[in-house]
């Protein structure tokens, strides 16, 4: 029994990856090139999502909670509570949709360099994983308890984003502009 | 009946890949795993020249020929390295070192084990090489099929097909390996089941390559990147000629 296990979980493995290949390398054909656009469109939003993270933390901070509560009309703290909350899924899904894109733009730009790091990409690929985990638990945190109680969860997350847009930064600047496929070529291909 | 059709089935599908191989040119482009095609199509065919004429000689023969089909079966791992790497020959160069190091890692141990015992039974030895060469196998395709998913390097459909066919193929022969020698009654079953798929399983993953390998579609390459650097090439150098030539001609009119 002890014997069977790991083979068996070898087996299932394998062809669990190899379904997983065949889905990650669908229309491979026509998109397995970064156009110049989509590297300048990245640089951009690795930049807007850098600047922007300070934004992210200033609409989870306590202070404004404070100063609505202090105010007399009872009514006004829970329309800015449910207004903060939409406010603050709506902004973090955002981010995930942007982290999401430039991580699978790293990952296809790795293809480009000669000698791509396996280790560094593994747990670049694990820490996407569990930023994924994270989003969609402070999603549900921020339904449950409001976007004021997250604050070590955020940190978390968007220490993470941070670090995904730091490593995507560190591989555009190492990326020769030179050998992107052209704009138009991708949009017709 | 249904053993035969199979049977007949895998020889015509090998026969068709190896052919169309052979026309389309793919055969050298895939050299090692046409070569296991081959293989296992010439030791089909002996096995049944063997079986009908002298049926004592065919079990011998059987365990002789299955240690030459499982070495060439390693092979093909090193053509889906090779041809995946294609374009990284550093990581292809250690790719390769490991590979071979692992197979005579595997062959070594398979050695010891059989001098220990005595080399009493040459067809145990030949199972064991077969059994623990398939786990290096799955392994080694393990990692290869992660680091394709992870880098999203580019295969082209030919050796995404050869990737589909041989994952499959070793990925259900590792979990019929893994049952096989259980005696519990329900995974028995299951063994049972598999045992009887496993023919098909290689019928499966012939057409996949027959299907994959049917035209030759191009492979791992840096066709745009190439196309931009000879662009690049030629716009640099008609410049350098377009400058030669205006300052010739500024040297001319300065001297008249």
């Amino acid at each position: 029994m002890i014997y069977l296990f790991p083979v068996l979980f070898l087996g299932v493995l394998i062809l669990v990856l190899l379904l997983w290949l065949l889905w990650r390398t669908r229309g491979q054909e026509n998109d397995r090139h970064v156009s110049i656009e989509q590297y300048s469109h990245a640089q951009e939003t690795v930049n807007s999502l850098i600047t922007g993270f300070c934004v992210v933390r200033r609409m989870f901070a306590p202070e404004d909670m404070e100063f609505i509560s202090r105010q007399p009309a009872r009514e006004l703290t829970g329309a800015f509570l449910k207004e903060r909350k939409e406010l603050a899924i709506s902004s973090i899904r955002e981010t995930r949709q942007q982290i999401t894109l430039l991580v699978n733009l790293h990952f296809k730009l790795a293809s480009y360099t000669y000698q791509p790091s396996s280790k560094f990409e593994f747990t670049l690929f694990a820490n996407y994983l569990w930023f994924i985990v994270v989003c969609h638990l402070l999603v549900f945190s921020i339904r449950l308890r409001g976007p004021f109680e997250v604050g070590m969860m955020l940190h978390q997350t968007l220490t993470a984003a941070e670090q995904f847009c730091h490593a995507v930064s560190d591989r555009l600047e190492k990326t020769n502009p030179g050998r992107l496929s052209p704009a138009r070529q991708n949009q017709t291909a | 009946m249904m053993t035969d059709v199979i049977w007949w089935s895998a020889i015509v599908l090998g026969a068709t890949l190896l052919l169309r191989g052979r026309k389309t040119k793919l055969i050298r482009s895939y050299p090692l795993f046409y070569g296991y095609i081959g293989c296992v199509l010439a030791i089909d065919l002996l096995r049944f020249v063997c079986y009908r004429l002298n049926g004592d000689f065919y079990q011998r023969f059987y365990w002789y020929t299955e240690c030459l089909g499982i070495l060439a079966s390693y092979a093909v791992i090193l053509e889906i390295y090779k041809r995946s790497l294609k374009f990284r020959p550093g990581a292809a160069r250690l790719a390769q070192t490991l590979l071979l190091s692992a197979l005579f890692v595997t062959v070594a141990a398979v050695a010891a084990n059989a001098y220990a015992s005595g080399f009493r039974s040459w067809p145990r030895a030949v199972a064991d090489l077969g059994c623990y060469l398939r786990y290096v196998e799955g392994g080694l395709l393990v990692v290869v099929l992660f680091l394709l998913g992870i880098l999203r390097i580019f295969l082209g459909r030919n050796l995404r097909g050869l990737l589909t066919g041989y994952g499959f193929m070793v990925g259900m022969d590792v979990m019929n390996l893994a049952l096989l020698f259980h005696d519990g009654n329900k995974l028995s079953l299951l063994s049972l089941l598999l045992r009887r798929l496993l023919p098909v399983t290689w019928v499966i993953a012939l057409i996949i390559w027959s299907v994959a390998l049917w035209w030759p579609k191009p492979g791992p390459s840096q066709p745009v990147e190439n196309e931009i650097e000879r662009d690049h090439e030629v716009l640099a150098a008609k410049t350098r000629a377009i400058l030669a030539r205006v300052t010739n001609r500024l040297v001319r009119a300065m001297r008249t």
